[in-house]
């Protein structure tokens, strides 16, 4: 980004091509409305470009570039209802003692994946908005919980309660499935 | 990585590999060319207010580099000619500075500096004798072969000055016993004075005051003329005065001629009175003579 303020047009290209899917689909996976996604995925990048001169680094761009797409999903709640989600005021949410832990030792899993798919996308959709931002967030970008909080402008506990949420009840309903 | 055992509760690989899978969803091509173009016209469009491009004004840059370069260049030229023409050759200095050196070897404690300003002195007072002379010193030059010898004096203004045997006589040799007066003015003329140059027209007022004129000429290394030598030419005035006075009265008239003689013969110039009242017999031979000087004519 440093480049492309100080003029190198082909840097603006290689974070575009590097960016631009994840932020596509963590706009339209949160508004599930491609039409508007494409929007609101044109107007984070125009806001971008337009704040190129002024851009400092304070944090990781790809930090900056979501924090960027996430006010800009805010704004898009807003303009539509007037108010945000609730899941976005709720900053402490339930209890994690009762998420199941981690999976990773699961043979079967690269088996299963395909046909959970899309089911998959049926329980991220059904996720708060918050707690779906978090968990997006993290796939789309691997961002870590630390970096969840500054592009969400939450504190660290509140982006881990989200994350540990979103992902809790997602590995509940993929069993579920099975 | 100090937080890996914790993402590990909020990281799950399982539904990582299954979101995957789910999809890679992407914005339209047109959607992707009309921000790429949007980025170029804003690269394009403003100008870079955080720091300065020097590949945009490299131009301006190497034009100011190459002016600075040949500014230095022609100063350092011209300074160079003019210690050239200000100072003299340094081969010529080394002797001096040698002969300095070895005259001040005995201080240890002298400092380069000092060195430098010896030869400086030592180029200046070599500079003062390239220097021309001034006026009187050229004076003094000019003036100085008349101590020379007569030999070496007259050998170098032979450019100058004709020999009188080559000088053309001024005036026609008049019948055929001219030659007395021509070999009696060879024998008194002078042998070659600066006022020989003198132009035939103004000639007679030269002619009688030759050794003033040649007194009162300028020294001939003024006029671009090797120095004539003085002392040879300062012989007795009035040899070359009675010899002019001869010439000039040939062309007098008759009357006017025996004037001029009986001059010579009241100022008691008897050799010179016979002379020309024999020139003048064999001019008008039968002109009458006045009486005091009917005596004088005859042999």
């Amino acid at each position: 980004m440093e480049r492309y303020r100080d003029g190198d047009a082909g840097a603006f290209d290689v974070l575009y091509g590097r960016h631009k899917g994840g932020v596509f689909r963590y706009l339209a996976r949160q508004c599930g409305n491609r039409g508007i996604a494409e929007e609101l995925f044109q107007d984070v990048w125009m806001n971008l470009i337009r704040a190129r001169a002024a851009y400092t680094v304070q944090a990781k761009f790809t930090t900056y570039l979501y924090r960027l797409a996430h006010n800009r999903l805010i704004d898009h709640y807003r303009s539509q209802s007037g108010k945000l989600p609730a899941s976005f005021d709720d900053d402490d949410g339930p209890s994690l003692d009762n998420v199941a832990a981690a999976r990773t030792d699961d043979p079967a899993i690269s088996a299963e994946v395909r046909q959970q798919a899309q089911r998959m996308l049926q329980l991220i959709e059904n996720l708060p908005a918050a707690q779906r931002e978090a968990f997006l967030l993290q796939q789309e970008s691997d961002m870590s919980i630390e970096e969840i909080a500054q592009a969400t402008g939450v504190n660290r506990e509140t982006a881990k309660s989200r994350l540990r949420y979103a992902i809790a009840k997602l590995r509940e309903g993929v069993q579920q499935l099975d | 990585m100090s937080e890996t055992p914790q993402n590990d509760l909020e990281r799950d690989a399982m539904l990582t590999a299954i979101y995957r899978t789910a999809g890679q969803d992407a914005p339209p091509v047109a959607l992707d060319a009309a921000i790429l173009a949007a980025a170029r016209r804003e690269v394009g469009a403003r100008p870079h207010p955080a720091g300065f491009s020097f590949g945009g004004s490299w131009r301006t840059s190497l034009s100011i580099a190459a002016v600075l370069v040949l500014s230095v260049s022609l100063v350092t030229l011209m300074r160079e000619e003019a210690s050239k023409l200000t100072a003299p050759p340094r081969a010529d200095v080394p002797a001096v500075k040698t002969k300095l050196k070895s005259s001040v070897a005995s201080d240890d404690n002298a400092a380069p500096d000092a060195v430098d300003l010896r030869d400086s002195k030592v180029a200046a007072s070599t500079e003062r004798q390239r220097q021309p002379a001034p006026l009187d010193a050229q004076r003094e030059i000019v003036q100085a072969p008349a101590a020379a010898p007569p030999g070496k004096a007259a050998a170098k203004p032979a450019r100058a000055v004709e020999p009188a045997a080559d000088r053309p006589i001024p005036f026609p040799a008049i019948g055929a016993s001219s030659g007395a007066l021509t070999e009696n003015k060879t024998q008194i003329v002078p042998a070659a004075t600066p006022a020989d140059r003198v132009d035939p027209a103004s000639r007679g007022q030269a002619d009688y005051a030759p050794a003033k004129q040649a007194a009162e000429s300028p020294p001939a290394s003024v006029a671009g003329v090797p120095p004539a030598p003085a002392a040879p030419q300062a012989k007795p005035a009035s040899p070359a005065v009675t010899t002019s006075k001869l010439e000039r009265a040939v062309d007098l008239p008759p009357e006017k001629w025996l004037e001029r003689i009986e001059e010579l013969r009241k100022q008691g110039k008897f050799e010179e009175v016979r002379a020309s009242l024999a020139d003048f017999r064999k001019r008008y031979p039968d002109y009458r003579l006045p009486d005091s000087l009917r005596d004088w004519a005859k042999p």
